[in-house]
């Protein structure tokens, strides 16, 4: 043996002999209760810093082909198309300054995305290429607007009958309706002291788990709730969630996640993490966050436990049941992917 | 068997790479009071539903360590200003933060406070908001709270009898990240009352160093020592917040706002 390989491998030896018992005492990082535990991968973007960088990444989505689309308000590239591996396919975007909200709708048989821009106070549709298709201003209609700055939308839903339900979230918290073609049809929630109001409408989308009885979920996030509308906008119920800042409703399967911005009772310190309610609205699972317990049927205030996430701000749940997670204000850190512990 | 050797050695440097970045940190425990000034007990819950983990504390002020007592159901505290610490461990996380909170005995009986309006913003939950008994939670939206944007604040406080009073306590909160400092100088007097007119004497002064940099959200229990051998039952406080917010903070050289919860006489 000659002497410099043998002090090379003797070094390696050294080294693997100090540390195994340190890999040995520690288990992968499992996030997660019941039957929804994730492994946590945070370097999953393979993105290049310099060429496709991303401010706050506030939402994605899965499209036909199983890409993942990324939307940040970072008008480098608006939005980043992944592979589920992480690589990054393709970019777009140098017009959505405000980009916040990002729905994918199949529209007889071609994905369409609604793109919810904060400062441009649009909503605006476009093909999965980026070529737009249809601008909605604010809805002077509702003769709830004076001027477009009252109206900030954050999020879209769209019906199967192709209606659009439009969230303005960080406006005046009012769900608008609006036919395919851009039509104002209702507006409802909006801020009071009753039951179907809204306090920070920042997310909304269709939950057709019961296929006889389709209706909407919208965020109420500074009350800590989801409240439940038919399609016409009536008020049917209200999921409390207290200590959860929760984002938008993501309904993959029986299952609803979001990502939970804060906790309420760490506000504005990196406190998020992300929450699964079973078709139940039963909370079985809180990822980084504080294990789900009830007093009767009230879920007991919610908090995070392990600070995995930062401002956890959207969850995409993909084909295989892989969660993506997107954060706000997190040091312009790319998405996680989470797998499923089996 | 060389190569073997290298190999193995390279695995194991690949596998502690691959890990280090995703060991996580513990985030604080969960602490639960109604207020931080109690009568004759305070009762204090920690909270932390994650397996796994243990909540470790100290009432000695010092840095709670894995040797110190395990949380395992509330909290019982009888003596006056006591500081609880709590720090989570578990394995294969990095220890939290500690969470800390005073809590202190309730003083004298106070009838009335009579105080300058607070900005409309942060009017706390009415008159008695300094005299309620309720506070030390830092959110500063939470009702228990009065802000201030103003270059002084008057409080007459008015006791139920004349009595010797040694100590002045003003129970407030600290987040220069939301531009609330604490104040730079407190004066107490009290209200001696002539046949013709009313003269202010002064008990006791607090010089604070309010322009100090600090991240750290808390509140703070401000201690204003007084001359204890003069009874009376009326006392004025001339609170200055922090007049000009120093360089490096956003909002330098204007006014720091004042947020206060509760006052208590000793």
């Amino acid at each position: 043996m000659h002497r410099r390989n043998f002090i090379k491998n003797t070094a390696l030896g050294m080294a693997g002999a100090l540390y195994i018992p340190e890999i040995m005492a520690k288990t992968d990082t499992i996030l997660g209760h019941n039957n929804k535990r994730y492994r946590i991968n945070t370097r999953w973007s393979q993105a290049d810093v310099a060429r496709n960088p991303v401010n706050d990444c506030h939402e994605m989505v899965q499209d036909q082909k199983g890409r993942i689309l990324l939307l940040t308000n970072e008008t480098k590239n608006n939005v980043l198309i992944y592979d589920k591996n992480g690589k990054l396919l393709d970019a777009w975007g140098t017009e959505y300054p405000g980009a916040h909200g990002l729905t994918l709708f199949n529209e007889n048989g071609t994905d369409v995305l609604f793109i919810c821009d904060n400062n441009r106070h649009q909503v605006i549709k476009t093909t999965l290429d980026g070529k737009v298709l249809m601008t909605m201003d604010y809805p002077k209609e509702s003769e709830k607007y004076d001027k477009a700055e009252d109206y900030v939308p954050t999020e879209t839903a769209i019906a199967p009958n192709g209606d659009i339900y439009v969230a303005d979230g960080y406006g005046k918290d009012y769900i608008i309706q609006y036919d395919a073609h851009g039509r104002y049809i209702r507006h409802f929630g909006g801020r009071g002291d009753e039951a179907g109001n809204l306090l920070n409408a920042h997310g909304v989308c269709m939950d057709l788990r019961d296929q006889t009885k389709p209706s909407l979920i919208a965020t109420s996030r500074q009350e800590n709730a989801f409240k439940r509308y038919d399609l016409a906008g009536n008020y049917l119920e209200t999921i409390v969630l207290p200590g959860a800042w929760v984002c938008r409703p993501v309904i993959r399967g029986d299952y609803l996640y979001a990502a939970v911005l804060q906790s309420n009772s760490r506000q504005w310190t990196e406190s998020g993490f992300v929450t699964i309610l079973d078709k139940n609205n039963k909370v079985v699972s809180n990822l980084a966050g504080s294990e789900p317990t009830y007093t009767g049927d009230t879920p007991d205030e919610m908090y995070q436990t392990i600070k995995a996430f930062q401002y956890p701000h959207d969850v995409c749940v993909d084909d295989e049941e892989n969660l993506y997670v997107a954060q706000w204000n997190s040091g312009k850190t790319y998405p996680f992917k989470l797998e499923p512990v089996v | 068997m060389k190569q073997a050797g290298l190999c193995c050695g390279l695995v194991v440097f690949g596998l502690l790479f691959a890990k280090a970045q995703d060991t996580f940190q513990l985030a604080p425990p969960f602490m639960k009071y109604p207020s931080v000034f109690f009568e004759k007990k305070a009762s204090v819950h920690l909270k932390f539903a994650q397996s796994g983990t243990r909540i470790h504390y100290t009432l000695n002020g010092l840095e709670p360590s894995e040797n110190d007592p395990v949380y395992r159901r509330p909290i019982v505290l009888k003596k006056t200003a006591t500081t609880l610490k709590a720090k989570v461990f578990g394995d294969g996380f990095l220890p939290s933060e500690t969470v800390e909170a005073t809590f202190y005995k309730r003083g004298l009986p106070i009838e009335q406070v009579i105080h300058d309006q607070p900005h409309d913003r942060y009017r706390g939950s009415g008159y008695a908001t300094l005299t309620d008994g309720l506070g030390g939670i830092t959110n500063h939206g939470h009702p228990t709270w009065l802000g201030f944007q103003q270059e002084k604040v008057t409080i007459e406080v008015r006791l139920k009898k004349p009595q010797k009073i040694r100590q002045l306590l003003l129970h407030v909160l600290k987040n220069q990240g939301a531009w609330i400092f604490l104040p730079q100088r407190i004066e107490v007097f009290y209200l001696y009352q002539l046949p013709e007119t009313t003269a202010y004497v002064w008990m006791g002064t607090k010089v604070l160093d309010a322009s100090k940099m600090d991240d750290k959200v808390a509140c703070q229990a401000i201690l204003v020592p007084l001359d204890g051998e003069i009874k009376t039952d009326r006392l004025v406080v001339k609170i200055y917040p922090l007049a000009q917010i120093p360089e490096g903070h956003p909002g330098k050289g204007s006014l720091g706002w004042l947020f206060l919860d509760e006052i208590n006489v000793y």
